[in-house]
């Protein structure tokens, strides 16, 4: 469904933020982007929705590459959670926020509507469907910009620090959600507590360069590994020496 | 709490009453914007000592607020912006034009005395329009009702993200002020040397939030278009009550309402 | 100076609103042709952040007292004189609906009096001449201050014009029993202050933007900036700017202080244009009687749409008999009947909704 073929991106020169970066994930597979502060993740991302062009190599998303050409295709077909819901959610209600995306793909407001209710139904957040976004709770915040995207049924769901500034009672519901969402899945996160659970493969980048790509297992219980690059053992291996 | 808080809090209040259901608060929101604009300008056209004559407009919105169930005395919060100001500018009418017209008991009534209270009963009036419009009303619906009535895209779309960002600015701003003071105490404000990095530091980070903005508009497919929940057609319950308002708005301009029913009783 | 809409007549409001209307008009044609839709969040979340910093309040040095934001000419700097006007309109315009800053049908007036000077003239007659001349490649320290030379320049000058068509709005609407030159008097003095101190702040936070992001100012544009021809310097473009804005204020004053009706000279004097005629005024000394004139005077009578300029012994205060009185207070009740009605009747609805839940 992704694929990026020894990309490098540079938003200044002679400053590669990106080098030679390759990685493929499968249909259906969860993957967990991780790495210490600047290691490239968010670059990854936009990289993946033609936000910024790439210097060099190929990506390929959802079976088409990624140019000016098939922009708007590609991007009917990802959804993207970003970090700050507040930066996500620019309407001023939950509703006209979700109408945003299944409108501008054409869809019909029936349809649209249809979708809408599904997306709040799963997250079982229908009594937030006419509050206005700078009246709810941060959690709440959190999943509605979730639904937001849901309600465009992307075939790719890339999620920005999901979990980032949630008490613990919503990030396990974020957890659950992310759990038992179908498709194609890309965290990126610090929290790796919560990758351990969400996700069955790992992607370590660092310096903007791919250290280490494997099962969640292995690659988040090598203490010697995460820590060379500034990173901690999730709590539930931190007993392992 | 600072005043950032205080117009959050306002923000917020007039979602809240937005949000009532009444058959005030569905009617389209183009007709309820035009009934107010006719209303304003009706009690603006009102001659300087006329205050008999005005007082019987008060009647109309009154009855709006009881029928939409949004609070009068709610309303009356707001004359602080309004009232200072008219004041200022109606203030002068007593001293510079003391023709005395009517005498009850010891007091002379001038009629500058006269002019000036004209002045405040006006400014209460257009208040009391404009905020029975936007709090049964609120943002989605006046935008929807503003693309409807065919103003350009660009303002309304601009109108709307502005809207949904002062709230988030304003709690910006709000806990930076905090932060400011919790460390300058004493301090009534922001002091000279801090004016430019404190709006500043702001402005910037406000750019790259305008440019993440951007990037999920584009990723959600943005061509230029925004879409309303709110919009329908204009049906006869609209036209009836701008046809209402508008008759209301005459008959009290045109007939000295006050004046025949005081002489009914003398 | 947010204009209220019970200071302003029905015809100078709908005036102002055709004038603002217009400008509002060009300028969204203006940014359709640059065709740039990634500068609309930018606008957004500046228009936002500038009503935010319109609550912050800066202590004025040497002072106790505070001074506050006004914007206009920070946002024609960082977004262009069109951008910028149309992000006034909205600010001006969410703080009429929400905040009940302004008024609906005085919103016309406030647009041009608030948002017009400062992102018009303050663009194209101070900002742009001052800032064409920089050269912040080269002279750092010259550039900051023209910036600083053109927000405060910009600011006084704008403000002043503001206030001044805020007296002007004001009389012209016949509201205020003040004469022209006295508010005049009264009015400028105050925004020359407070623009000075407006001035300063807008200059901060440029200064501010230039140091760390100086491609975010309008003018500073790297290419643009570099290939201008003649570079006017920083001293000849100011000392015009205020020879001009010397001449402008003269003129004003002299032509509010000519004579007591400088103003009235202009409403009424013009008899060749039936000028009274056209403004409904049937005064005995100004216009000449005519047919049109009489029965505008009539409609005038019974309507003040337009100013009322009633002068003290005419007969409009004649509602004002005792009968107007005891009708007034029976108004009052009746006004009052209607609140506690209601709220009867919602509380026993609210009671009836209540026993069909439990």
């Amino acid at each position: 469904m992704i694929e990026f073929a020894h990309v490098s991106c540079a938003y200044e020169k002679d400053r590669p933020v990106l080098r030679d970066v390759s990685f493929s994930v499968q249909e259906g597979e969860t993957v967990g982007l991780i790495g210490c502060n600047g290691a490239g993740k968010s670059t990854v991302m936009k990289l993946l929705l033609g936000l910024l062009p790439c210097s060099d190599g190929k990506i390929t998303a959802a079976g088409l590459p990624v140019d000016k050409a098939h922009l708007a295709e590609i991007r009917a077909k990802i959804g993207v959670v970003l970090q700050d819901p507040e930066t996500q959610m620019f309407m001023p209600t939950v509703y006209e926020d979700m109408l945003f995306g299944p409108m501008n793909y054409g869809l019909s407001r029936e349809e649209a509507d249809r979708r809408i209710d599904a997306a709040l139904e799963q997250l079982q957040i229908g009594h937030l469907k006419h509050r206005h976004n700078h009246r709810i709770s941060g959690g709440e915040k959190r999943m509605a910009a979730i639904a937001v995207i849901l309600a465009m049924q992307p075939d790719i769901l890339l999620m920005d620090e999901p979990t980032a500034a949630l008490d613990p009672y919503n990030r396990r519901k974020v957890i659950e959600v992310i759990r038992n969402l179908p498709g194609t899945k890309m965290i990126t996160s610090h929290d790796l507590d919560m990758i351990c659970e969400t996700c069955e493969r790992v992607i370590l980048l660092c310096d903007g360069a791919v250290c280490a790509d494997g099962p969640a297992e292995q690659v988040l219980r090598d203490r010697e590994l995460l820590e060379a690059h500034r990173l901690e053992l999730p709590l539930r291996y931190a007993h392992i020496r | 709490m600072n005043r950032m808080d205080t117009a959050l809090r306002e923000l917020a209040g007039m979602d809240d009453l937005a949000a009532l259901s009444s058959g005030i608060h569905d009617l389209h929101p183009g007709v309820k914007l035009l009934a107010a604009i006719i209303y304003i300008a009706t009690v603006a056209s009102f001659g300087k000592y006329d205050l008999s004559g005005l007082l019987p407009m008060v009647l109309w919105p009154v009855l709006l607020y009881q029928l939409s169930g949004i609070p009068v005395s709610l309303c009356f919060r707001r004359l602080r912006f309004v009232l200072p100001l008219v004041l200022a500018v109606g203030i002068w009418n007593p001293f510079m034009d003391r023709q005395p017209l009517l005498r009850i008991g010891m007091m002379t009534v001038t009629a500058g005395m006269l002019s000036m209270c004209t002045l405040m009963l006006k400014g209460v009036l257009c208040l009391l329009a404009s905020f029975l419009l936007m709090a049964t009303t609120g943002i989605d619906r006046l935008c929807a009702a503003l693309r409807a009535m065919h103003v350009p895209e660009y303002a309304v779309t601009l109108l709307l993200l502005t809207y949904r960002y002062i709230a988030v600015m304003l709690r910006e701003v709000s806990v930076m002020t905090d932060a400011y003071s919790l460390r300058a105490p004493g301090e009534k404000g922001i002091r000279f040397r801090a004016w430019g990095s404190f709006l500043g530091q702001l402005l910037l980070r406000s750019m790259d939030r305008a440019q993440a903005l951007y990037d999920s508009m584009l990723v959600r497919g943005y061509r230029g278009e925004f879409y309303y929940a709110g919009t329908r057609p204009v049906q006869g319950r609209d036209l009836l009550f701008l046809a209402l308002s508008a008759a209301a708005c005459m008959f009290f301009r045109f007939v000295p309402a006050a004046q025949i029913l005081g002489s009914l009783f003398i | 100076m947010h204009m209220a809409d019970a200071l302003l007549a029905p015809a100078v409001a709908g005036t102002m609103y055709v004038l603002s209307g217009t400008a509002a008009g060009l300028s969204v044609r203006e940014l359709r042709k640059e065709n740039a839709p990634e500068k609309l969040p930018v606008m957004a979340v500046t228009s936002a952040l500038v009503f935010a910093g319109q609550m912050i309040n800066y202590t004025i040095p040497g002072t106790g007292s505070s001074g506050h934001l006004c914007g206009g000419m920070l946002l024609s700097a960082l977004l262009g004189p069109h951008a910028g006007f149309l992000s006034m309109i909205v600010i001006l315009t969410i703080q009429c609906l929400f905040f009940a800053d302004g008024g609906l049908m005085a919103l016309g007036a406030n647009v041009w009096n608030m948002a017009f000077y400062g992102c018009f003239l303050g663009y194209y007659l101070i900002w742009r001449p001052i800032m064409q001349g920089a050269s912040p490649a080269k002279d750092r320290a010259n550039t900051r201050v023209r910036i600083i030379a053109a927000s405060i320049l910009g600011c006084v000058i704008s403000l002043q014009l503001g206030a001044f068509s805020v007296v002007l709005e004001t009389s012209l609407s016949g509201i205020t029993d003040l004469p022209f030159v006295p508010f005049a008097g009264l009015m400028l003095p105050i925004h020359l202050a407070i623009g000075l101190i407006e001035g300063l702040i807008t200059s901060a936070v440029l200064v501010f933007v230039y140091e760390s992001r100086p491609e975010l100012l309008q003018e500073l544009g790297t290419e643009k900036a570099g290939s201008l021809p003649a570079k006017r310097s920083l001293r000849t473009t100011i000392i015009v700017l205020a020879v001009t804005a010397a001449f402008v204020s003269g003129g004003l004053s002299l032509f509010a202080s000519s004579n007591p009706d400088g103003l009235e000279w202009a409403l009424f004097g013009n008899e060749e244009e039936g000028y009274a005629a056209n403004m409904g005024l049937n005064e005995e000394n100004f216009g000449k009687q005519s047919a049109v004139a009489d029965t505008a005077g009539k409609i005038q009578e019974t309507t003040s749409l337009l100013p009322d300029y009633a002068f003290k012994d005419s007969d409009s205060a004649a509602g004002t008999t005792f009968s107007g009185l005891v009708g007034s207070v029976l108004v009052a009740t009746v006004a009052a009947g209607i609140c506690i009605a209601g709220g009867f009747f919602r509380k026993k609805a609210g009671k009836g909704a209540e026993h069909q839940t439990v």
